[in-house]
This record gives C-alpha cells, sequence and structure tokens, in this order.
C-alpha cells in the first residue's frame, strides 16, 4: 500500500516525505492555516502549511488523534465526500487526493495543477474540484474520479484566493487575493461571465448568508481621503474591517451594480477595532463565526442578535468551522499551532486542542508574527498584513508620512523581493529596511514602537520574502522575450531599471508630479511587475500597457504598436 | 435671546468647560514685549513662505504697527526692518507707547480671548459671557497687546489668520479630535445670580451621571467659591487630566440648599449626526413624517466622527424601511479647520466621482476622490442648505460637502446659497514651539464649474426662503426647537412648520415615484 502511495505521487516525488501516522505529534512549526469537517462532524483534518501535514481531531473526544505529514506546504483542505479529502500544495503545484476513514487518512492521488494553488473548493455533486492558482492568476476545475485529472483552466484578471460555489455548482465566485476584484465564472463553460471591482481588499472570508440569497464577504478597506493620523485611524475613517453581504442575484447578473441592496457590518469598534478579518463560517441556526487575525479574536453573533461577541483565542485565527449541530466553533490558530474548540452556547473558549510541541522559533519566523500581528497598531486597527497582504501590496493608496507629509496618497508597495531594492519609500528617503520598519510602525500603524529585537526580527521576515513569478511564467507559456530585451536595451530603460534588479538606489525625475509637487521617485523593481498594479506612485496606470500608451513613459518618440508588444512581452517575463 | 441662540450650536463650547487642562501642568514662559515681537516675525515669515496669495511683507509689518493708529510714525522705518532684532526693537518702542495711552475698553477684552480659545463661534461666545460678568475695566497687558497687533495683523490677510499658543493648540486639537476630556457639561452665565450654570449635561458625561440638572448653578469647585468669576475661570477650575477627580457643588436657581457632584474627568465623545427628534435621550428618531419611508439626519457640525456615526446611524435605520434621505446641513458650524473632514463626510455618501480640487501654494492641484465605499447606496437624497448670518466666514466644511454632492448629482440641494471664499485654511507650526497659525494654504475648485457659482458658492437646485412675513419669526422657532431637540429638554414638543425641509420632502416623494414605477419589460 505504501508503494502505491509513492508510484502514485511519483511526479512529486522530490517533495514527499512517506506518509506517516502517529499519535505522537512531534516537535515542528506547524502553522495550522485551514480546516474541513467529515460530513457527520465526527472528525475534523486540519491543514498544517509549515509541516506539510494534516492533524486529525476526533471531535467526540475533543481530542487529537493522529497527524499525517505529506508534501511541502499544505495550505487548503477539502471534504469531498464520505470517503475522501482533498488538499493543496503551494510549493508543489499540486493537488493531493487522500483517503480517509476516521482518523486513518492515506494520499492515494497527485496531480500537478500548475504554480501556487491557494485554495480548492468541491463542487456539489462531488466530483470535481476547483483550484485557485494565485500567481498563474488561474482557476483549474479537476475531475477526481476514477483519477484525478485537470479537465479546464480559466484565466482570470487577477490573483484569485477565496472560491465559493453557488447556483449547484454551476456559478463559482472568486475573489481577489490582494485587492478588491470579484469575479463570477461560469463553471460548465469554462468562462469568466462578470468582473467587479468592490471598495475592498484583503478578501478573507467569502460564504452563503442562511437564506442563500446573499453573498457574505469578510474583509478590510482602506480610504485614501483618510490620513494616518490617531484621529483618523481610531475614527475608522482610514481602515474598516468589514463583513459586507451583497445580494446574490444582482451579484449574478453581470450588468447589474453588485453593490446596490449591500448591507455592511462593521466588524470592531472605536477603541478597539479588529485588524484582519481572516476566516469566516456560518452556524446551521444563522450564527456569524468571523475569526480576526490580527487580535486572536473569534467574533460571533447569534442571528437575534445585533451586537458582536468577542472571544479571544489563539494568535493569528485564520480558519473556522461550525459543527453540524451548530454547539461548536473550531478555529485554526496559526501562530499557536493549537485548534480552540469554542462552545457556541456559552459564547466562550471551551478547549484549546495544541496540535504538538513546537520548536524555538528563527528570527524571520518571530518576524512574521509581528508582521500579521494587528495589536502593533493605534486600537488594533490593522497590521502590515492590512496593506502589504502577504508580503505583496493592496493596491491601494495611502495617505501616509511615508513621504513626509499628508495630501499625496502613494500606492502601497510590494514586499516580495524588498531586500534587493534599497533604498525604500516612493521618494527613496530611507537608507536601511530597518528604519523603514520603525517609520510605519510609528507614523503609520501610531504603534508603541518595536525593540531593536523586534525589528531585526521582522527584517528577516521580510528578507525571505522572494519576487512574485512573471505571469507569463508562472502561466507556463513559451515566452519570446528576445526583441522585447532589445527594445528595452534601445529604450534605455536600464539607465534606472538596472538587472537583475530592474531597479536602482537613486532617485530620477521622470515627468511625474505627485499632488506635493515632488517629482524625484525612486524606480519600483520591476521584477513580478505583471503581478503588481495599478501602477505608479498614485497608481494612475491601471495596466502596464497604460505606463507607455497613456503616460509615455520615459518614451522620447512614438513606440510602434509592435515595440510596445515586444515590450511588454519582456517586462511582463521579469 | 440672542444667547440661547448662540448656544444652540456651542456643544463644542460645553467641552472647553473641563477640557483637559495642559496649562496647569506645564509652565508657561512669562510673555514679554521681546517673546511677542519674535512670535509675530516668525508669523509674517510662515505667512510669506506658506500662504496662497500672501501680501507684501511691509503691508504686514505695516499692518502690525497700524494697531495702534500710529503707523505714520514708523511709516518711514519699516523699510529698515531688515531682520529679526531691528523688528524687535521697533516693537518694544511700540509697546512703550501704547502703555501710556488710553486702557483697554471692554470690548478689546472680548478680543484678547480670541487668541486663547479655539474657534471665533468658541470666542465670541466666551467674550459675550465675560461682557455678561461685567468684568471692571483693567490696564494693558502684554497678552492685549499682542492680541491688538494680531488683529491688525489678521485683516490684512486674505482669508484671516489664527495664532494658538502650544497650550490652546491641544485644546482645539482635542475638540477637532472629538476626543475631549472632561465633565461633560455645558456652561453660560447666569447674570441674576453672577455664577455660572449648567445649561446641559451629555448623557454618559460625569456630570450627568453624578447628578447634574440643567440649570444647576455652579457655588464651588473643589473647594472654591465662585462667586462673581468669569466663565473662563470657571473653566479653569473645571480643567484637568483624564481620570483626575473633581467636586462641584451646586444649586438649582433660587434654591438654598446644595447638592455636591464628585466627578471623575473623562472623555466625552461629542454627537455630530443627529436624526428628527429625540425618542429617548440616547436614541433617535429619524423619520419626519409616520409611515414616511424619507429618513432625516442632520449634521451640528463636521468633525472627525462624523463619518463613523453616518455609519452607525445606517444601521440603525436597517429594517426600518427607509428608501431616501434629507441630510440638513442648515444648522452646522464647525470650528476649526476642517475639510479634511468634510471630505470624509462628502466620501461618506459619494459611490464614485470627484469631490473636489484643491490647489496649492506652487499651483500644484490634488483631486481628490470618493473611494467607494459609501453609506446610503442609491438613496435619493437632499442637502438642505440656509444662508446663516452667523456662520463663520471661515467655516467651509457644510459648503465643502453640499457642493461635491451637488457637483456628483448625489443630491438636490434645497434652501438658500452659502458659501463664500474658496481659501483653504490649514495649520502650520511656527518654529522653536511658538505656538501654530491658522491661515489660508490653498484654494478650492469644484468637481463642476457652475454658471453663477463663484468660489465655493452653492446655488440650491430649488431656492426655499423663508416667507417673508414671518421669517423671523419661524426660522427663530424651528433653530429653538432644533436646539431643544439637540438637548432633549423637550422631547414631546410639535416641530414648528419648516418650508425648506417641506420642499426637501416634495422632491425626495417625486424621486421615489420615479424609481418605484413598474419596470420597462424587456
Amino acid at each position: 500500500m505504501r508503494l502505491a502511495c509513492c508510484l502514485l505521487v511519483g511526479v512529486l516525488v522530490v517533495s514527499f516525505s512517506l506518509a506517516t501516522n502517529t499519535n505522537q505529534p512531534t516537535t515542528r512549526l506547524r502553522r495550522p492555516v485551514a480546516l474541513a469537517l467529515s460530513d457527520d462532524g465526527s472528525h475534523l483534518y486540519v491543514a498544517n502549511r509549515d509541516s506539510a501535514s494534516i492533524s486529525i481531531i476526533d471531535t467526540q473526544k475533543q481530542a487529537l488523534t493522529g497527524e499525517v505529514r505529506i508534501g511541502r506546504r499544505l495550505v487548503d483542505i477539502a471534504v469531498p465526500d464520505s470517503r475522501h479529502l482533498l488538499g493543496v500544495d503551494e510549493v508543489a503545484g499540486a493537488v493531493l487526493l487522500f483517503s480517509r476513514r476516521d482518523a486513518d487518512v492515506r494520499i492515494i492521488d497527485a496531480l500537478q495543477v500548475g504554480q501556487s494553488p491557494v485554495s480548492v473548493r468541491t463542487l456539489p455533486d462531488g466530483s470535481r474540484c476547483t483550484v485557485a492558482l494565485l500567481w498563474p492568476r488561474r482557476l483549474a476545475i479537476v475531475e477526481l474520479q476514477p483519477q484525478l485529472q485537470l479537465v479546464k483552466t480559466i484565466d482570470l484578471p487577477f490573483a484569485p484566493r477565496m472560491q465559493l460555489p453557488v447556483q449547484n455548482g454551476t456559478k463559482l465566485i472568486v475573489t481577489d487575493s490582494f485587492g478588491g476584484q470579484l469575479a463570477v465564472v461560469d463553471v460548465e463553460r469554462g468562462a469568466v461571465e462578470s468582473v467587479r471591482s468592490l471598495p475592498a481588499h484583503n478578501i478573507r472570508g467569502l460564504c452563503l448568508s442562511a437564506d442563500t440569497k446573499q453573498v457574505l464577504l469578510a474583509h478590510q478597506h482602506v480610504s485614501s481621503l483618510a490620513h494616518t493620523t490617531r484621529d483618523d485611524i481610531h475614527w475608522g475613517n482610514l481602515l474598516t474591517n468589514t463583513l459586507r453581504a451583497l445580494p446574490l442575484a444582482t451579484l449574478l447578473a453581470p450588468d447589474e451594480d453588485a453593490l446596490r441592496g449591500e448591507s455592511v457590518h462593521p466588524l470592531g469598534d472605536v477603541d478597539r477595532g479588529a485588524g484582519d478579518p481572516a476566516g469566516l463560517a456560518l452556524g446551521p441556526d444563522g450564527t456569524l463565526l468571523v475569526t480576526i487575525g490580527g487580535t486572536g479574536e473569534l467574533l460571533m453573533r447569534r442571528k437575534s442578535e445585533e451586537a458582536w461577541r468577542r472571544i479571544a483565542v489563539g494568535r493569528r485565527p485564520t480558519a473556522v468551522a461550525a459543527s453540524p449541530d451548530g454547539r461548536w466553533a473550531y478555529v485554526a490558530n496559526t501562530f499557536a499551532d493549537s485548534v480552540s474548540i469554542v462552545d457556541l452556547k456559552k459564547g466562550a473558549v471551551h478547549q484549546e486542542i495544541s496540535l504538538g510541541p513546537r520548536p524555538k522559533l528563527s528570527a524571520a519566523e518571530r518576524g512574521e508574527e509581528l508582521f500579521y500581528d494587528a495589536r502593533r497598531s493605534l486600537e488594533n486597527w490593522f497590521s502590515c498584513q492590512s496593506c502589504h497582504t502577504d508580503g505583496h501590496s493592496n493596491g491601494r493608496l495611502t495617505d501616509n508620512l511615508g513621504d513626509g507629509s499628508f495630501g499625496a496618497p502613494k500606492r502601497a508597495l510590494s514586499l516580495l523581493g524588498v531586500k534587493d531594492t534599497v533604498p525604500w519609500a516612493w521618494n527613496g528617503g530611507i537608507p536601511d529596511l530597518e528604519s523603514q520598519i520603525r517609520k510605519s510602525v510609528q507614523t503609520t500603524m501610531h504603534g508603541k514602537p518595536l525593540t531593536d529585537a523586534q525589528v531585526e526580527d521582522l527584517a528577516a521576515y521580510l528578507r525571505t520574502l522572494e519576487p512574485p513569478p512573471a505571469l507569463g511564467v508562472a502561466r507556463g507559456e513559451k515566452l519570446d522575450v528576445d526583441r522585447g530585451r532589445e527594445v528595452f536595451r534601445k529604450l534605455q530603460c536600464a539607465t534606472c531599471h538596472i538587472p537583475p534588479t530592474y531597479t536602482s538606489p537613486k532617485t530620477y525625475a521622470v515627468g511625474l508630479v505627485d499632488e506635493l509637487g515632488n517629482k524625484l521617485f525612486n524606480p519600483p523593481s520591476l521584477r513580478g511587475i505583471s503581478q503588481g498594479g495599478p501602477y505608479f506612485h498614485d497608481g494612475r496606470a491601471a495596466t502596464l500597457e497604460e505606463v507607455f500608451t497613456r503616460h509615455k513613459h520615459q518614451l522620447n518618440g512614438e513606440l510602434s504598436a509592435r515595440g510596445l508588444a515586444d515590450l511588454l512581452a519582456f517586462v511582463r517575463s521579469l | 435671546m440672542r444667547l440661547i441662540f448662540s448656544l444652540a450650536s456651542a456643544a463644542a463650547f460645553a467641552a472647553i468647560a473641563g477640557t483637559n487642562g495642559v496649562a496647569a501642568a506645564e509652565p508657561q514662559e512669562p510673555l514679554t514685549p521681546e517673546v511677542v515681537a519674535k512670535r509675530l516675525w516668525s508669523i509674517i515669515q510662515v505667512v510669506q513662505d506658506q500662504h496662497v496669495q500672501p501680501p507684501a511683507r511691509e503691508a504686514l509689518l505695516r499692518a502690525v504697527l497700524e494697531s495702534a493708529g500710529r503707523s505714520e510714525k514708523y511709516a518711514q522705518r519699516l523699510a529698515a526692518v531688515n531682520d529679526e532684532n531691528v523688528w524687535v526693537g521697533l516693537l518694544q518702542e511700540h509697546w512703550a507707547e501704547s502703555l501710556q495711552t488710553r486702557k483697554v475698553s471692554l470690548s478689546v477684552l472680548g478680543a484678547m480671548s480670541v487668541g486663547m480659545l479655539g474657534s471665533q463661534r468658541e470666542n465670541r461666545l466666551l467674550a459675550g459671557a465675560l461682557a455678561l460678568a461685567r468684568e471692571p475695566t483693567t490696564p494693558l497687558t502684554v497678552e492685549r497687546w499682542q492680541s491688538r497687533l494680531l488683529e491688525s495683523m489678521r485683516k490684512a490677510i486674505p482669508g484671516g489668520l489664527q495664532y494658538f499658543s502650544p497650550h490652546d493648540f491641544k485644546i482645539q486639537e482635542q475638540l477637532k479630535s472629538n476626543r475631549y476630556v472632561g465633565t461633560g457639561i455645558q456652561i453660560r452665565m447666569n447674570s441674576e445670580e453672577r455664577l455660572a450654570s449648567l445649561v446641559y449635561c451629555f448623557p454618559g458625561g460625569p456630570a450627568r451621571r453624578a447628578g447634574g440638572l440643567t440649570g444647576d448653578l455652579i457655588v464651588e469647585v473643589d473647594g472654591e467659591k465662585m462667586d462673581g468669576c468669569g466663565l473662563s475661570e470657571v473653566v479653569n477650575h473645571l480643567r484637568g487630566d483624564e481620570g483626575t477627580p473633581v467636586t462641584m457643588v451646586v444649586r438649582q436657581p433660587g434654591a438654598k440648599e446644595t447638592r455636591t457632584l464628585n466627578m471623575i474627568r473623562s472623555v466625552i465623545p461629542f454627537a455630530s449626526v443627529e436624526g428628527y427628534r429625540r425618542k429617548t435621550a440616547e436614541e433617535w428618531d429619524y423619520r419626519i413624517e409616520p409611515g414616511s419611508p424619507i429618513a432625516y439626519l442632520r449634521l451640528p457640525s463636521i468633525g472627525v466622527s462624523t463619518a463613523h456615526e453616518l455609519r452607525q446611524a445606517e444601521r440603525r435605520m436597517q429594517g426600518e424601511g427607509f428608501r431616501a434621505l434629507v441630510l440638513d446641513l442648515r444648522l452646522s458650524v464647525s470650528a476649526g479647520e476642517r475639510d479634511h473632514e468634510a471630505a470624509l463626510v462628502a466620501n461618506a455618501f459619494l459611490e464614485q466621482g470627484v469631490l473636489w480640487r484643491v490647489r496649492g501654494v506652487h499651483g500644484q492641484t490634488r483631486e481628490l476622490r470618493a473611494d467607494g465605499d459609501c453609506s446610503f447606496r442609491g438613496w435619493p437624497m437632499v442637502v438642505l442648505c440656509d444662508a446663516l448670518e452667523r456662520k463663520e466666514p471661515r467655516d467651509h466644511s457644510a459648503t465643502l460637502v453640499a457642493a461635491a454632492l451637488q457637483d456628483n448629482e448625489r443630491a438636490k440641494v434645497v434652501g438658500s446659497p452659502i458659501g463664500t471664499t474658496s481659501l483653504l485654511m490649514q495649520h502650520i507650526p511656527l518654529p522653536d514651539g511658538q505656538g501654530v497659525v491658522a491661515l489660508a494654504t490653498a484654494s478650492v475648485e469644484r468637481a463642476q464649474a457652475r454658471a453663477g457659482q463663484e468660489g465655493l458658492r452653492v446655488q440650491p437646485d430649488h431656492l426655499v426662503f423663508w416667507s417673508a412675513k414671518s421669517s423671523a419669526t419661524l426660522r427663530q422657532q424651528w433653530y429653538e426647537w432644533r436646539h431643544d431637540q439637540s438637548i432633549e429638554s423637550n422631547l414631546d414638543a410639535k416641530p414648528p412648520a419648516d418650508p425648506q425641509l417641506a420642499k426637501a420632502v416634495e422632491v425626495l416623494q417625486k424621486a421615489l415615484a420615479a424609481t418605484s414605477a413598474p419596470p420597462k419589460t424587456r
């Protein structure tokens, strides 16, 4: 049997260790990020990202009964039927199929579906699943029987994360990993039906309301009109944490204004923010459950109640599931390596189950915990993650003191690859990463000053972040970039965007002026630029094309259509 | 009557009665003619550098010296004022001479306080109160001399100028943050009893919790008798840091027995969004007429918390069947520079579009755009505006909101024209902790240029003036009713006629009828 497993997953042979099953969890960092309950509610399966393992909890005994280790980075998990489990491995780029009988979980199949799968959902008939591929900006539809098989891929105009099958699985709602876009996909036709832009970013919760007439989204919103002052933070003018309900019928009608008929429920309040909603679930009785990743809380609101109840759980709770009888909620505490079992009747934590002993953390691992900690900001309204979502950018403008004064909002910069892009800030005014971290925490987040050790930890974490793969590369397209490289050379783009980082430490006047008259900007790195956008300091170019067609960025003469296409192909390959 | 009227919008004034007493903790440098001269020099520099239409330096110097009506004496010497030392020498002479001339009148005493406290509205209140207190005429002090010089300079600067000492600026900022620390009372002088009296105790505030009642006379504060004290002295006694205790002995007018109120100073947020009438001390009824789907909101002031309060109001309206909104900006008076807050409020109603454009000192323009997250999405809206002679010339906030909603066709404007200058004020810190000045650093352009609307002037889509015959009485009655509503003393009173509101309702009913007409079949 074990041999069979190895053969089945042969494509992933480099990345897989043997599946092992033990009742004595070993010391390792787990970072649980996703939960799936068996259909009868008797077992809870926990996807541990860093240990690439599935922890199994017997919900009757409320005890850990096993752990299966497989793959490299397990980021989501789903239950397609009464005998199987599905998982996705972000690093291996694979969908994994497991057989399960209570605590006995074994891998039976694996399929590579493309780079960076981040979520998996089963369609209602249980025969297929959909996988969101982050950097390829793509959806993969996979048949489960007789074996895993890729049936279709659908390209999206944004990097996807959350998915919600609706209308019996004929339609799929997919949301943006970083910004506020939402797409409705026709699964049968394999086509994107509509794309909406919501006043939102960092969408981390997505489910249907109890009456199935509304789509609920847990997300954040940042206003470019507000300033990063204590007042604007305190009164919720700068950033709001929100549960938004959109009517499903309007969402499914491509020409309707999706926001018409919406209702908005703020999470947290003045004096006590709820930074970074991270997980969303609905109890069978309509009880709403939202985990707040940045504050370590579960917010719960019963159907008959108006106010949210706030329950302290473990650090960075990212996923929540409700038991079929509505009695319990299970919360995955990513930075505590534990699952909290919450008694929904009492509105209190019943038990916290450790998934295993944790090793001593490295500086980067401690830094990651700080990065996602909203308690570093005034009144817990937001964390680094809120704007630099997963180290990338929410693409939104914020009016902070990064440029020294208010009045000229700037786009949040991606931190992926930040270690190579000295100096920092749009005006290149910050010579070292540590100073930038201190400044952001003090003047943007208005948190308590960090200790030197904390700054070093955060910097160590940021230095682990690599630039994203270029869109074309992520999609596995055959790229012809030689002509484009020649255009890049002829236009002397490398004066400022010097390979291999495609940036340089100086600031340049490139015909851009902000609202305060600042003309000198530090060129952002072009690595992974196809995964960014909008472009320029104020997001004035919606696409890379517009950078040249509308804004004529450093073009001295006309660029032919062919030349532009070649240049774009090259830039998009970086 | 006029005093009551002006108190109608005095929520902010109440905050001063017990605002965090930074002064007590920080010893202030004694004010000497030299300090004043240096401060004025710094202000003139800042005006030169940062004002959007700066007057010539010499004109400002002359204006300062003109305050005593003796500019000709100094006129020839002005050209020689090329550094700070010369200027200090000149002003020291001016001071010596001023000392020898006439004593300062009561009206100047009032003007003095302009430099002391927040907005002009608050200052007017305080000035009036001081006049009521009939304080004796006093000789010229450096403080008063400074106020005269500042006032004289202010007149020479487009959009004016306001000076705040570091201490006063902190109070101003507390007012603006809507995070005032105090006892939560609104006070005025009872001239018959010569004691300060409580006009209103704010719900949830320490005074109300301690049993303070409207009309209570403040006899003692922390053991000190308040007989014959001016309002500012009473205020000084009430000031203190958050969490500190203060005891007030009060009695009702005419009564003998006193009561002791033991309080702990705390943060008192003031509501900047109100409904049509009070249901209870804490709750608003948003409905103008029973059964009507039209909601009513009034913004007594526009501040940093207003957008938040609007979101709360929207939530409270959920499930009540509201489909349209009247936004009443007629009694909206905001202290200080609130164009930022006005942008947040306009944004709270707009799905998209340009709010307005701001042109700065160097001609650069900033376009303020709605961020897309708004309240009352899709509801037909009317904004009510009415020109009030009482309104501060520098308070643009209501005008900016009305202009943005009109320009984006988000709301119809009903009432009489409002708004004048398009200069925007900003707080600029002076060097070396000399304080802060507010001056015009930018001008604002409306999102849509409209014929006949210069600057920031908002011309209503539906002009409705209060009828000529009963204008004054009607308006006064209505304002008083609104004021009573804001302080909850008159829960059951019937609202007087309001022709502007009636028109707003009519406009919205038509809009609702148009949207609820059966859709065309496809």
